[in-house]
């Protein structure tokens, strides 16, 4: 009798239970940014008003239109690198397919500043080629757009990737049995195939952009745009309502693309039978170089730009002595500071990864096996997703507004590594909550049934059956946190304290003080520990999955 | 009779505006083996799961073996399940997958062990005991989850159409193993399919289920020899269905063929149609001089190697077709379509039915 207490305990309670928790550490946050746009510093209601003063004091409103435009421009060319990329990468027989890859997947390791100080050291006012801007001043739209490209790239090819490795060559065989040529197949077949993935990767990449904070505020200069704005506005000015208005301007294209997103994926999924042959590439002289060539380049420029960061982290005195030492480490781990960023942000990414990893773990559980009642567990679900819309800046802010009101009984966690390790692990919950999902839907829903017909309690279930499963990805949501804590700067810069800043924190902060050679080598570390990281997340996931053999057809 | 093992009265389960169980009364006794056979959608694979706990009834009581269980979930009831796709968990070898209940029920190592091999032996698995389910074939896997769905010692075993992802020979042959099984632990079991066959093969009692009613209840023999209605009697096997225009007690006229009939009780239900298995129909040599002989002509043959079925167009009746199915055997030779042929329906094989 007590397992079937415990069962209807678990059953009862843990799914509104997390959806609380959830609900503390997202929608309540952002719903206080919300109520605090429409509100008065003194507390009145004041409804669009100070909509309409953002709209009217001069220079405000130029940065949503900067915004808008540099996001879109970014967009348009990150996709239009990243398509023939992809393709390259997934449909040609091209050399060195697997260097590529990591080459291109690098800049996902760094914070976004790296590229941008990268970017400063070739194009900057003393850079190596700023020549090659023709008289064009780097600090301003052409710096951001640069530096959002590099950084953008790797999610715009892994989204299209995805897309075009999963294709069906039965449809290629029906083309060429009808004698369409090589171009005709692709402009017939792949293109039009690829278009949802196209709209999904454009919606990512311009989200990213229009809500990084860390390029505009590198190589900004005097270019203002929503993302540095909204924290000139807060930190500069104290000005929270004028705060809340740029945070509603950032959340709403956000979350419009977030619906476009979903409706391309939602699309995508259907353009694909469970049927489907997948496309081996057969080799083409013509076409394998072209493509080659071209990834060549991109891997080029983007070696080029952050390994000129890597370079300008060792050299003595840009530009006067280019004699290489690591004075610039020296100086990250002595002065003022010992170091004590880049330990903090350890600890940060360390705890993110641990909380972060079993709330996951709890809620994609919750939600795949529909452990709890119907309506609880769909509540979960929502405020899952609820966060991959909402840029970290917005959630930042919010949890300014909510967690340092005098009101909440949770006040005195604000200042506190906690609630950045919170804030954290809901910026980034919703990726890692899905491939949990995706992990344990997988498996027949009746297994549930059978175990519990065994008398099995669901939290027996949990660790005999859906743990073992789900051991690999937890090892890939592990890494996903602990890699996005560690180079994650948009959503803490409003919560950190003298004793909780973060590097990636430390680095803008080194930037404004334009001590370049300290903020590069802090970077380069920062993502060094990311490569570090993610390469044993590599070795261990492999490991385990040899440890499982029921997963091999035969033993 | 002894008291029944299973009772179940005046069961419902509505989802939305539809019904989808709608008054069951059910009894199982113990130690027997009942079917519950319908079309897709019949609810009978809902009434399985109210029985399981899964789900639980709107309105109506369960008892089993004495005990209300009616909302008790289902780590509270007493029974063993086999599903469909088998839900066998792929991470525990053979041997793990049926030892599953014993350990979550905190079972002895020791008690443990020895209980799985008494179960690998009672499937014969042994010598597969440390594969892991995808390493085996369907019909061992099938065994697996029959082993695990015994291992508590049930006193019901719960069986969802266990047979039907298996192809035809594996079944067959499962199918008696399954029956001698049941006979030999003694265990109350109650299986849900859609095939007949499967039923007929194992079943002690047939329930015939439709639209979330239970039609008929009965032996094998006694539900496929008296249906009550046409539903049943298509249900468990082909049928001629003639409308009848004019029926007293000794004849009938359905569509045009006047039909001796072996004595028709008419007790207020309307018996709208006479039927025919194809099976029962004479044809040829053998029909002429018999009770209710007529000539057709032969519209179509379809030869299935010991049977051939022919389509047959009474002369008196254009608008009638008669499907025969008769042993290749007894022919003298396959007849031609064109050809006419004489053919009877003989009294005592014909059912008067009302309904669908």
């Amino acid at each position: 009798m007590r397992r079937v207490w415990s069962a209807r305990l678990t059953r009862q309670t843990l799914t509104p239970l997390a959806a609380v928790l959830l609900a503390l550490a997202t929608i309540l946050p952002i719903s206080a940014l919300l109520v605090r746009s429409l509100f008065s510093r003194d507390g009145a209601f004041a409804g669009f008003d100070n909509f309409v003063r953002y709209a009217t004091e001069p220079g405000l409103a130029i940065a949503a239109w900067n915004s808008i435009t540099l996001s879109g421009l970014a967009t348009v060319l990150t996709i239009l690198i990243a398509y023939p990329l992809a393709y390259g990468l997934n449909r040609s027989c091209m050399p060195l397919n697997g260097l590529f890859r990591a080459i291109v997947m690098l800049p996902l390791l760094a914070p976004s500043l790296l590229p941008a100080i990268g970017l400063i050291y070739l194009f900057g006012t003393q850079g190596v080629l700023k020549s090659w801007l023709m008289g064009e001043e780097l600090y301003g739209s052409i710096g951001i757009i640069m530096g959002s490209v590099l950084y953008a790239l790797p999610h715009a090819v892994l989204i299209l990737s995805a897309g075009l490795a999963a294709r069906d060559a039965r449809l290629y065989e029906a083309a060429r049995a009808l004698r369409a040529g090589p171009w005709r197949q692709f402009f017939a077949i792949t293109l039009p195939f690829s278009r949802y993935s196209i709209i999904s990767a454009a919606s990512v990449v311009f989200v990213l952009v229009f809500t990084d904070f860390g390029i505009p505020t590198v190589v900004g200069g005097s270019t203002n745009v929503l993302a540095t704005d909204i924290y000139k506005l807060v930190i500069g000015r104290f000005d929270f309502e004028l705060g809340a208005v740029v945070g509603v301007l950032l959340l709403t294209p956000a979350v419009a693309a977030y619906v476009v997103d979903v409706l391309a994926r939602r699309a995508q999924r259907t353009t694909l039978s469970g049927k489907s042959v997948p496309v081996t590439p057969h080799p083409s002289a013509f076409r394998d170089s072209a493509l080659t060539a071209f990834a060549v380049l991109v891997s080029l420029a983007v070696v080029g730009v952050i390994g000129m960061a890597v370079f300008g982290s060792l050299v003595k005195f840009w530009p006067y002595n280019l004699s290489i030492d690591f004075k610039n480490y020296a100086r990250v781990f002595g002065g003022g500071d010992d170091g004590r960023s880049l330990v903090t942000s350890l600890w940060l990414a360390s705890l993110t990864a641990l909380l972060g990893s079993f709330f996951v773990a709890l809620t994609g559980w919750l939600v795949a096996r529909k452990v709890g009642a119907a309506i609880p567990t769909q509540l979960v679900q929502g405020l899952a997703m609820l966060p991959v819309a909402v840029p970290g800046l917005v959630l930042g802010l919010g949890y300014i507004f909510f967690f340092n009101a005098p009101a909440n009984p949770l006040n005195p966690l604000f200042g506190t590594l906690a609630l950045m390790v919170v804030c954290t692990i809901a910026h980034f919950y919703t990726v890692p909550h899905l491939m949990v999902v995706g992990t344990l839907m997988r498996t027949d829903p009746e297994i549930d049934l059978a175990a519990r017909a065994l008398q099995s309690t669901p939290a027996g279930t949990a660790r005999r059956i859906h743990l073992p499963m789900l051991l690999p990805t937890m090892i890939d949501v592990f890494g996903y946190f602990f890699v996005n804590a560690m180079t994650t700067v948009s959503a803490l810069i409003f919560l950190f304290t003298a004793n909780s800043r973060v590097g990636a924190i430390a680095v803008v902060n080194l930037l404004e003080g334009s001590r370049y050679g300290q903020a590069a080598a802090l970077a380069v570390l920062i993502m060094l520990i990311s490569v570090v990281a993610t390469t044993l997340q590599i070795v261990l996931r492999a490991f385990i999955l040899g440890r499982q053999p029921w997963r091999r057809k035969t033993g | 009779m002894a008291a029944p093992y299973l009772r179940l009265r005046n069961i419902s389960k509505r989802y939305g505006r539809t019904t989808v169980v709608d008054g069951v009364d059910l009894d199982a006794a113990p130690s027997r083996f009942v079917c519950v056979l319908g079309p897709s959608g019949c609810g009978k694979t809902t009434l399985l799961r109210l029985i399981a706990g899964f789900e639980t009834a709107d309105g109506g009581t369960i008892h089993q073996n004495g005990r209300d269980v009616t909302v008790l979930p289902p780590e509270a009831r007493d029974y063993g399940i086999v599903f469909q796709s088998y839900a066998l968990f792929p991470n525990r070898t053979v041997a793990a997958n049926i030892g599953f209940g014993l350990e979550a029920t905190g079972v002895a190592k020791a008690t443990r062990a020895s209980r799985v091999s008494e179960l690998l032996t009672l499937v014969g698995l042994t010598e597969h005991a440390a594969k892991y389910p995808n390493q085996i074939s369907g019909g061992q896997q099938q065994r697996v989850a029959l082993a695990r769905a015994l291992a508590l010692s049930p006193g019901l075993l719960l069986l969802d159409e266990p047979l039907s992802a298996l192809d035809a020979n594996v079944r067959a042959h499962l199918r008696t193993e399954l029956q001698s099984l049941q006979r030999r632990i003694g265990v109350t079991a109650l299986m849900v399919t859609h095939d007949r066959e499967e039923a007929f093969s194992v079943a002690d009692q047939v329930v015939i289920m439709n639209e979330g009613r239970i039609e008929q209840t009965g032996s094998p023999e006694d539900v496929y020899q008296h249906p009550v209605n046409l539903f049943v009697a298509r249900l468990l096997g082909g049928c001629n269905a003639l409308p009848v225009d004019v029926i007293g007690d000794t004849m009938a006229v359905a569509q045009g063929l006047k039909l001796q009939t072996a004595g028709v009780t008419i007790n207020g239900i309307a018996r709208s149609h006479a039927c025919i298995r194809p099976g029962a129909v004479l044809v040829g040599q053998e029909a002429d001089g018999t009770p209710n002989c007529f000539t057709a002509r032969v519209a179509a043959i379809t030869f299935l190697g010991d049977i051939v079925r022919l389509l047959l167009q009474p002369g008196d009746s254009p608008q009638a077709v008669i499907e025969a199915e008769v042993l290749r055997s007894r022919l003298n030779r396959i007849p031609q379509p064109g050809e006419t042929l004489s053919f009877a329906l003989p009294p005592r094989q014909l059912m008067f039915l009302g309904g669908a």
